[in-house]
């Protein structure tokens, strides 16, 4: 009879949920105001550098002062043996009009010399050690794999270099995805004023139903040989999407742009990517701040994040394409029901709430129209979900 | 009550008659020609009221007795023994009995109806020893009786014993009634003990044990093994003082000790009793957050712990990332804390040394428990091999519990993951003889989880040791250990199956340890002995995993070197009132290839000053040395931890204690009141660097920075013993901190100057309670309140790689919210039926009543675009449980 009672009593305590993260955010100011440089200088191409001052965890734009500085900051790449390559972006009586940032051709610069990055400022000079390039080896293979529960999808890249000690690669990825629209529309409505507007006819190229997007991924993606036999990674994974992305509806297609980097480089980026994800867990290690390679040679103690390498790239692009792969599951909301309108009187304010025809209705007994499918336009046009109907050149069909 | 007139009868048989010469004074004293009617009654009257005499009516023999005044009853009583007559003294009066002594104890088995006498062998054993004391009101002779009385001092010892289980006795207070003399029974239930000689009064008294007195007359060095009765708890008015007046005895001070009755009734997540977890609400013992099995104590890091189960040193404590200890609460009978006072035969860590003990098996029949609770299911046998001779304990735990794994948060690094253990204890004693015996013990874990399919984590403990207690003579002892430590830990990620890799690394050492406790005259007990370790390191080994893996197999050079030290320390009683322990130990560090030396001397030193019976005051002083550190830089145990030998590119540890206690007793010996503070400094802790690589890293030592630590606090307890209600409240208040040792520029860390320890949390109140009902009914509280352990937090963000990217504080410049928690149990015990086959305990319990959501950590991530604060609370619900224990 007792043991019966402590079977119920078990199962009646077997219930408990335990534990949870929470949503935290105590009043921390925080504090802004350390140079940040981003950029590499990359031997035979065009390379960017971007300057910028850390934000404080409140500040919503960066402070006059700092502007200030930034846009009154020249830059410059040199090489050792007294090469000297100017900032291309123009230059308007001292100001740089554009976001502070420099746009160097590097398409012929010499791969066996040392080069360094050199930005002037109010607050002093500041560089980046002098190094050779490092070439980045070669990207074999893009390729995918689809998770056993169908839920993710890893995007894997193989690539090999000839380094006998092994490399560090780093990967910047841009991605690149056609998506559709909810509803085909042949028909738009133009307004011509408050009162008064029509619908019209669409020629298919101007069609609202087919968009590109483009984003550059914001993963930290690096991998080392240094423990392996060869210099030579087998689909490694880049980074993962799920089976709800809409990047992966129609087609997708990751750009991959494979840098080589020093060890440091890599310290570097791995504990940038430390601190910005893998924290907080219960073995997590602990965040701590990082410097970059920049120096301000006026006031060596100030802290300067980023690092700016030399290097050689090389680019792998491929095109995932859902209708073979059928991995995507949408989850966007179910459509609403569209409304049948068919004069102006309805279709003004349909217009001004949002919403945009599709296509024309037929009484399927009689063969009349009975009007326009109006839906809400995000459903209709999908450039209202961030793409543009701009078709990339190397878009297969 | 017939066996009581079979004893009356047997003093019934005897008959005397008085007569009494009286001398003129100014004449020699003594009697003449007297019989023994006279000579009593002459004794009564001239030196001691109080003698008693049952005359044999044949005996008809004549006494004359010549003595000075003095000598005259010592001389009177030898004179009688002569003639066949026994004298014995009891309370300060004299029993003269013909031929047999007065039997003030009933014969053994007494109390065991319908049983003959002797029945059993362990009472026969009892029966057999050469002085079992089981009985009060018994006058016990000591020593050899017909020796002259010379005055001075003697020494007695002896063994304490369950009179049930026949089980060793550790930590019985062993006391003379005036308090001029006191000492505790040691790990084997073994004391000893200077005396005065002649009549004298030792109490006995342990937790939940009946106080027992017993009389005796000490007439030289002598043996004296007790055995006592567990405290029934419906009897009122007992009163145990052990505990209280250990504290008012000793000089060591900072020592907790607690016993397996409490840290059972301690309410705990998921009701697995927990000895590391009733550690952690003792005074000065911190942790980083819940599941952390490494604990903190005095403002020193988790590797400064030395943590022995039964010897052998445990280099991780931790079931399940430290939801649990490795500590089976079947098979361990207490854990005793040594925070302050080190004695000096321990060494090798600096902030502490934990001691778990194991039981020994019970010596008169098998029997055994079995618990099912939420997590595991234990299983514990024990009982003699060779009756009173060889007993065994051995207990074993597993788990059932992957599914508390899915309850665990998202972000804990184990979600979805799985988890499951083993341990096996199993205990050997053997008595040779009286003054020898041998323990066996050997322990063996092994714990395996993963985080996903592709990554498995796996860490195993082995312990085996080989101790033997010797009695050399009445002063001198000795315990020889001998053992071997094992903990090795992989992991094994196949997530690609071209990069599969193993990483393996291990501690093994063996060990020997050798101690003596010699006692020199009432005043001295010197205690003094070698250790040594032989180390064996292997900091890391990575090898491929799987036919396609192309990982480069690499073995990391090994470390060994031999730990060797020697120590000699001293227990002076200088009168009732002062104490002194001083201790001398010299440690060193042998590494094959280090041209560097790595030794020095350790000091430690207490004293103790008792202003009266119930308060005292005491300060002392401790120098430590630590040859291995801990390489982690999670604020947790965690299991990817890995150990490093000290050596010519990483110094040893150093660092010191001073701490000063004011002690009261209140309340019938049952409320203790201690105050204590102290001042602490480590030289060599060593922090990480900024995006330090812990693993398969060659260099290591240039990723390390050297800190010192700067500890310092003060300890408020109050402590009730004993009655329904009983538990403690303790206050601290301390601090912790850490400072780079090396200027190293704009990259020293927090600019060379004092931050937070990880674990520096200044305010900590805890409480912990246990009221009794009834003997059956009890309820238990844990409360625990504590100051938000530092964290690194972002304090700036910007954009870089095409996410959001944080800027960091300084190192632990912020402080998680207060940690406030509350837990309730409520224990029933098994009904005291003696013919039951099965007993059967239940514990049903809490955790976090009140459903506080503690952080345990507060981090923050960046989606790529925008910077999200959040707090990981690690048990933030309340969590009911049930604990069942059958025992048969």
């Amino acid at each position: 009879m007792k043991t019966r009672h402590i079977l119920f009593l078990l199962l009646a305590v077997l219930t408990a949920a335990t534990s949870c993260v929470y949503d935290y955010n105590p009043q921390i100011e925080g504090e802004g105001g350390y140079l940040i440089v981003e950029g590499n200088i990359v031997i035979g191409d065009m390379c960017n550098v971007r300057l910028d001052y850390s934000w404080s965890l409140v500040d919503t734009a960066q402070g006059d002062e700092r502007w200030r500085i930034l846009a009154s900051s020249k830059m410059h790449i040199e090489d050792n043996q007294g090469g000297r390559y100017e900032n291309l972006f123009i230059n308007y009586g001292g100001t740089y009009i554009v976001y502070p940032a420099g746009l160097f051709d590097l398409t012929d610069a010499d791969p066996s010399r040392e080069y360094r990055l050199v930005i002037e400022n109010e607050k002093g000079t500041y560089v980046s050690p002098w190094q050779k390039s490092l070439d980045a080896g070669e990207i074999d293979d893009l390729s995918y794999k689809i998770s056993d529960d169908g839920t993710s999808m890893s995007i894997l890249i193989s690539a090999h270099s000839d380094d006998p000690a092994g490399s560090y690669y780093r990967w910047s990825v841009r991605e690149t995805w056609e998506y559709h629209a909810d509803v085909y529309a042949i028909y738009t409505f133009v307004a011509h004023s408050r009162e008064d507007g029509e619908i019209v006819f669409v020629d298919e190229k101007d069609r609202t139903y087919r968009c590109w997007s483009t984003a550059e991924r914001p993963e930290i993606m690096t991998a080392s040989t240094v423990e392996l036999t060869e210099d030579r990674l087998v689909d490694h994974q880049l980074y993962t999407l799920g089976f709800h992305d809409e990047k992966m509806s129609v087609i997708y297609s990751p750009e991959v742009v494979q840098m080589r980097m020093p060890k440091d480089a890599y310290k570097y980026w791995e504990m940038m990517d430390r601190n910005s994800r893998d924290v907080g867990g219960l073995f997590s290690p602990e965040p701590s701040e990082y410097r970059g390679n920049i120096i301000n040679l006026d006031n060596p103690e100030e802290m300067v994040l980023g690092y700016v390498g030399v290097m050689s790239v090389s680019r792998k692009k491929v095109f995932l394409d859902n209708s073979r792969i059928r991995f995507y599951h949408s989850a966007r909301a179910p459509l609403p029901p569209p409304d049948t309108l068919n004069s102006l009187d309805q279709y003004l304010p349909a217009y001004w709430l949002g919403k945009l025809p599709s296509v024309e209705v037929y009484d399927e007994m009689t063969g009349r129209l009975l009007g326009y499918e109006w839906w809400p336009a995000n459903c209709v046009d999908c450039r209202r979900r961030g793409g543009t109907l701009t078709r990339p050149d190397d878009w297969p069909d | 009550m017939k066996k009581l007139t079979l004893f009356l009868s047997l003093a019934a048989a005897f008959c005397c008659a008085l007569t009494l010469k009286a001398q003129p004074a100014g004449e020699a004293f003594g009697v003449y020609k007297a019989d023994v009617d006279e000579l009593i009654r002459f004794i009564r009257t001239e030196i001691s009221s109080d003698v008693y005499c049952v005359r044999d009516t044949s005996d008809h023999k004549s006494y004359t007795i010549r003595v000075p005044r003095a000598e005259f009853l010592q001389r009177a009583f030898r004179e009688l023994r002569e003639n066949g007559y026994s004298v014995t003294e009891i309370d300060g009066k004299y029993f003269i009995l013909r031929g047999t002594d007065i039997a003030t104890k009933l014969p053994a088995g007494y109390f065991d109806e319908r049983k003959p006498v002797v029945d059993t062998a362990f009472q026969k054993y009892l029966a057999d020893q050469a002085t079992v004391m089981t009985f009060q009101n018994k006058v016990y002779e000591i020593g050899d009786p017909d020796a002259a009385r010379t005055g001075g001092r003697a020494t007695v010892h002896g063994y304490v014993r369950n009179v049930s289980s026949g089980e060793p006795l550790v930590g019985v207070s062993v006391y003379l009634e005036d308090g001029k003399s006191f000492t505790q029974t040691d790990a084997y239930g073994y004391y000893k003990m200077t005396l005065p000689k002649g009549s004298t009064k030792l109490g006995f008294s342990g937790y939940s044990l009946e106080d027992m007195k017993l009389d005796l007359v000490v007439y030289g060095d002598g043996a004296l093994d007790v055995v006592m009765k567990e405290k029934v708890f419906t009897l009122k008015g007992a009163v145990v003082t052990s505990e209280s007046m250990s504290q008012h005895r000793t000089s060591h001070m900072g020592i907790e000790k607690v016993r397996i009755n409490l840290i059972k009734n301690v309410p705990v997540a998921f009701g697995e009793a927990d000895a590391l977890k009733v550690v952690l609400t003792l005074p000065g013992v911190k942790s980083v957050g819940e599941a952390a099995s490494g604990f903190n104590v005095r403002g020193g890091s988790a590797d400064q712990n030395l943590i022995l189960f039964n010897e052998g040193t445990i280099y991780n404590p931790n079931h399940m990332f430290g939801i649990l200890s490795l500590f089976n609460p079947d098979v361990i009978n207490d854990v005793e804390l040594y925070k302050s006072s080190i004695p000096a035969q321990y060494g090798g860590r600096i902030s502490s040394v934990l001691e778990v003990r194991s039981r020994d098996g019970n010596s008169k029949k098998v029997q055994g428990s079995l618990g099912l609770g939420l997590l595991t299911s234990r299983l514990h046998l024990e009982g003699p091999l060779v009756k009173d001779r060889t007993t065994f304990i051995l207990g074993g735990r597993t788990t059932y519990s992957n599914w508390i794994f899915n309850l665990l948060p998202a972000n804990s690094n184990y979600s979805g993951g799985r988890a499951s253990f083993q341990d096996v204890n199993l205990g050997i004693s053997q008595k040779i003889g009286n003054r020898n015996t041998i323990h066996a013990y050997g322990y063996f874990s092994r714990d395996k989880f993963s985080f996903s399919r592709d990554t498995t984590f796996h860490y195993r403990n082995i312990n085996g040791s080989l101790k033997w207690h010797s009695i050399f003579s009445d002063r001198h002892s000795m315990t020889a250990t001998v053992g071997y430590d094992s903990y090795h830990y992989g992991i094994r990620d196949s997530f690609n199956e071209y990069e599969a890799y193993t990483l393996d690394t291990s501690v093994d050492q063996y060990f020997a340890k050798l101690n003596f406790t010699l006692s020199l005259g009432d005043a001295h007990t010197l205690g003094y002995g070698v250790n040594a370790t032989q180390y064996d390191l292997n900091p890391g080994s990575y090898h491929p995993f799987g036919f396609l893996s192309k990982v480069k197999g690499v073995d990391m050079d090994r470390e060994k070197a031999l730990e060797a030290a020697l120590y000699l320390s001293d227990t002076w009683v200088v009168d009732e009132h002062l104490s002194f322990d001083a201790g001398f130990r010299w440690s060193q560090l042998l590494r094959p290839g280090d041209t560097g030396f790595h030794g020095g001397p350790e000091i430690r030193l207490s004293g103790k000053y008792s202003l009266d019976d119930v308060t005292s005051i005491k300060a002392g002083f401790n120098t430590m040395r630590q040859y291995i550190h801990m390489i982690s830089n999670s604020v947790n145990v965690s299991p990817t931890d890995s150990w490093r030998l000290a050596g010519d590119k990483l110094p040893p540890q150093t660092g010191w204690q001073a701490a000063a206690g004011f002690y009261r007793t209140l309340m019938d010996n049952t409320l203790d009141l201690s105050v204590e503070a102290y001042y602490k400094r480590v030289k060599h802790y060593i922090d990480y660097k900024s995006g330090a690589v812990l693993v398969m890293n060659p260099n290591l030592a240039d990723d390390l920075i050297q800190t010192e630590n700067r500890s310092y606090g003060v300890e408020f307890m109050a402590k009730k013993t004993l009655g329904k209600l009983n538990g403690w409240v303790s206050y601290t208040y301390s601090r912790s901190r850490l400072r780079e040792m090396e200027d190293r520029g704009v990259m020293t860390t927090n600019g060379g100057r004092w931050y937070n320890a990880p674990y520096d949390k200044p305010h900590d109140l805890k409480v912990v309670a246990n009221y009794k009902f009834t003997h059956r009914y009890s309820i238990s509280a844990n409360f625990d309140y504590s100051t938000g352990r530092p964290v690194t937090i972002p304090v700036g963000r910007y954009n870089y790689g095409s996410g959001m990217r944080l800027v960091y504080s300084d190192r632990n410049s912020y402080r998680v919210p207060d940690y406030l928690r509350l837990d309730l149990a409520l224990i029933i015990e098994p009904g005291h039926y003696l013919k039951k086959l099965t007993h059967m305990s239940l514990t049903l319990g809490c955790y976090n009543v009140t459903g506080r959501k503690n952080p345990y950590s507060v981090y923050y991530t960046s989606d790529g675009h925008s910077v999200k604060g959040h707090m990981l609370s690690v048990f933030a619900t309340q969590i009911p449980y049930a604990n069942i224990n059958l025992k048969f």
